[in-house]
């Protein structure tokens, strides 16, 4: 087969990367299996059709992307490079991740499956393909055609029925060596009765653009618990645009905890669609961008089924020139009855530049309900500062217990006392101005784990 | 008269806010030992006088000085003069969210420890000393180890000042309406507390709007305050004789 390389330039716009779509995704994504070629190739088309998003979008209106849009990069190749960084002391499973594909090869561990998505078609055939793509179609974002098209492999999880407790960690290495574009896909099964808990960190190393879409799937069956902690520790020139979709059954349980640390662009999209009565969902995430950073939180929590409880907790502390967007929506659907739904965001802007969108959006389709909603977005209480002060206590001290307190709200919800404490030192770490993108988050934590904050 | 020098002095004190003069010449001698009581209409610049002694922002000085345990109080940030043993018990205390009495207090007294060049309080010591005056307050349980006045009643807002002047041992300890919202025994909780931390060095100027928490913290003298003025001072009967006629009466006396 002929190299791509000898067909088209080096490095290609972002941009070029949707119009060529259609031409150019079997040279990236490589050959799949009838169903994946066939979903691909329809996504391609779909990629090709809608094109790079643009600002009239309404997903896109408060997220310029004109910084990525002409960034000249390649698609990401082979890296050796490996992390072994780890921030979840507890989980018993290690999956590096390089660019979004597993290192190591198929695992099959105490009933648990793990491995990459090209693995998982050869071994579970039947499971890929009853659930790839089947949660993703919730949106119509052109960002996951795009990466439908394009991914070259992704992660693979499954947990059968009855497992129990599963904690695992991803650690996933973006190689910045060189301007690159990477896609990452991931297929999460949670069968029913399980705990599991997923945290994951995305890391760059090297000081090149990264672009990066992710695409997870994740399917929360009966009576199960899927629990996700994420990190992202990126460069200030680089991208990732994630979307996560997760799918709730009878009585199952989503709690999720998003901290966006350093990158020119952390945009997460988590999709909950709750088909299950009883279930419930949490979602929480603290952001604080500064400099020229962005953060998007787009959090979609849709209720489908009765008697089911959904809250959204999300605080942002905004500087420099940064922008920080949230977009929360709740969707009751007809015959959800006795849904409740809760939705919370605050803002704090320690800059005259910094700027917050905080944009909730409910939409309601049944009458025996409860939602709902509320927004916040200011700069630092000025009493209170004073109050502080005149207790002795000097104003950047103040400040930063302020600051420190306003995060441990969020902090503090994450069930797992080390985890807690680790993502406190990270988040107080950025706070303070100590967490650069050229920060080792893996050494900060190591600190608080030979000698601990309060 | 007193021979010690002054602990306060404040002299022809003038401050506006924006182009609003609130202040227009306020003069006060206070020395190590006393209580004094200010009192006076609503909106006359009782609050406004512990903001500009205490250096909250928003207010000018427009005129006069002030002299706190012979420094020059004007030119201190408000921490300093807190550091310096200067605490405002606040007519309304902010509330703080996610910020832990317990972590409030241990960095209020380790930033005066360090200020006096002390090492950091030990967490036993402080714990002991924490609870000590806790119970000594009679603080509800419930509201021992909560974020600093989130979800307190008026009443345990108030409470809860009394108990960091307790904590923080000031010199001069200047008391906004503290009585106000308290219940009877918070009253007398409140009163007990403050006699209890009365000492030959440190001094109070309570300001009230009632005689009542005169009968508990029974002050040396009693100011009037009028229009940004001190316009009469007198021992404690001023403060009955103010009860019987009334602040117009008073007022036209004074004229
Ligand atoms: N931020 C402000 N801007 C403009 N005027 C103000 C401001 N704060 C207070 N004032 C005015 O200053 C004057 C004095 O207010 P201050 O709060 O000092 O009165 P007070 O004697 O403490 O009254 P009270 O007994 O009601 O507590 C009032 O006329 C008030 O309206
Ligand atoms: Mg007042």
């Amino acid at each position: 087969m002929k190299n791509w390389l000898d067909k088209m330039p080096k490095r290609m716009n972002w941009t070029d990367y949707f119009e060529k779509a259609p031409h150019l995704w079997p040279d990236i994504a490589g050959r799949w299996p009838g169903f994946i070629q066939a979903a691909k190739e329809k996504a391609a088309a779909e990629t090709a059709r809608k094109g790079f998003p643009h600002a009239r979008l309404e997903a896109w209106r408060k997220t310029p992307l004109n910084q990525w849009r002409t960034a000249a990069v390649e698609p990401a190749g082979v890296s050796r490079r490996v992390s072994d960084g780890r921030l979840f002391p507890a989980a018993t499973i290690h999956i590096p991740l390089t660019n979004g594909i597993p290192v190591a090869t198929w695992h099959e561990e105490n009933s648990i499956s793990f491995g990459r998505l090209s693995e998982a078609v050869q071994q579970m055939p039947e499971v890929v393909k009853q659930y790839f793509g089947g949660l993703q179609r919730l949106s119509d974002d052109a960002m996951t055609d795009f990466n439908t098209a394009y991914f070259k492999d992704g992660l693979f999880v499954y947990v059968p029925e009855g497992t129990g407790k599963v904690r695992l960690e991803w650690t996933n290495l973006i190689d910045a060596a060189t301007a690159h574009l990477w896609n990452g896909r991931m297929l999460v099964i949670v069968e029913p009765d399980n705990e599991v808990e997923m945290a994951g960190t995305d890391i760059a190393e090297g000081e090149a653009i990264s672009i990066g879409t992710r695409v997870a799937e994740i399917f929360v069956q009966r009576a199960s618990t899927f629990r996700f902690y994420g990190w992202q520790q990126l460069n200030d020139v680089s991208a990732l645009v994630g979307h996560y979709f997760m799918q709730a059954a009878d009585e199952a349980r989503i709690d999720g905890f998003n901290f966006p640390l350093n990158g020119g662009l952390l945009r997460e999209e988590v999709w909950a669609d709750i088909t299950g009565s009883g279930a419930r969902v949490n979602l929480h995430g603290f952001y604080a961008p500064a400099g020229d950073q962005q953060t998007d939180e787009r959090i979609f929590v849709a209720h489908g089924a009765e008697g089911s409880f959904s809250h959204q907790q999300f605080k942002g502390l905004i500087d420099g020139r940064a922008k920080a967007l949230f977009n929360g929506r709740i969707l009751v659907r007809p015959g959800a009855q006795q849904t409740n739904a809760y939705q919370k965001n605050d803002n704090i802007l320690l800059s005259d530049e910094a700027r917050a969108h905080s944009l909730p959006f409910l939409e309601i389709y049944a009458d025996d309900v409860s939602c709902s909603h509320g927004s916040t977005t200011g700069s630092l209480n000025g009493e209170a500062l004073f109050y502080m002060q005149q207790r002795g206590l000097a104003p950047e001290l103040a400040q930063r217990l302020m600051l420190y307190g306003y995060a441990d709200e969020v902090i503090g919800e994450i069930p797992d006392e080390e985890l807690q404490a680790l993502t406190r030192r990270l988040v107080r770490a950025k706070i303070d101005g100590r967490l650069s993108s050229e920060t080792d988050i893996f050494a900060l934590v190591r600190e608080e784990i030979l000698s601990p904050v309060e | 008269m007193n021979k010690q020098k002054p602990l306060l002095e404040i002299k022809d004190l003038h401050a506006a806010i924006g182009d609003k003069e609130i202040l227009k010449g306020v003069n006060l001698r206070i020395y190590p030992g006393e209580v004094h009581a200010v009192m006076g209409p609503n909106g006359t610049g009782k609050s406004t006088l512990a903001y500009v002694l205490t250096g909250r922002e928003g207010y000018e000085v427009t005129r006069g000085e002030v002299w706190f345990n012979g420094k020059n109080l004007l030119e201190m940030s408000p921490d300093e003069r807190a550091l310096e043993g200067l605490f405002l018990s606040f007519q309304y205390p902010v509330e703080i969210p996610g910020v832990s009495m317990t972590n409030f207090m241990k960095a209020a007294i380790d930033a005066k420890r360090k200020y006096h060049g002390l090492e950091p309080i030990k967490p036993g010591e402080f714990l002991r000393m924490y609870r000590e005056k806790q119970d000594m307050l009679g603080l509800p349980e419930r509201i021992r180890n909560r974020a600093v006045n989130e979800g307190f009643s008026g009443g345990e807002k108030k409470r809860n000042e009394i108990f960091q002047l307790a904590m923080l041992e000031p010199l001069l300890a200047i008391l906004d309406e503290t009585d106000s919202g308290l219940d009877i025994d918070a009253l007398r909780a409140v009163a007990e507390g403050v006699n209890r931390l009365r000492r030959p060095d440190n001094a109070f100027l309570v300001i009230t709007h009632y005689q009542r928490l005169l009968n508990h913290i029974v002050p040396d003298y009693v100011h009037i305050m009028h229009d940004g003025r001190i316009v009469r001072s007198g021992d404690k009967n001023l403060a009955l004789e103010l009860e019987e006629k009334g602040y117009e009466e008073l007022a036209r006396q004074n004229a």
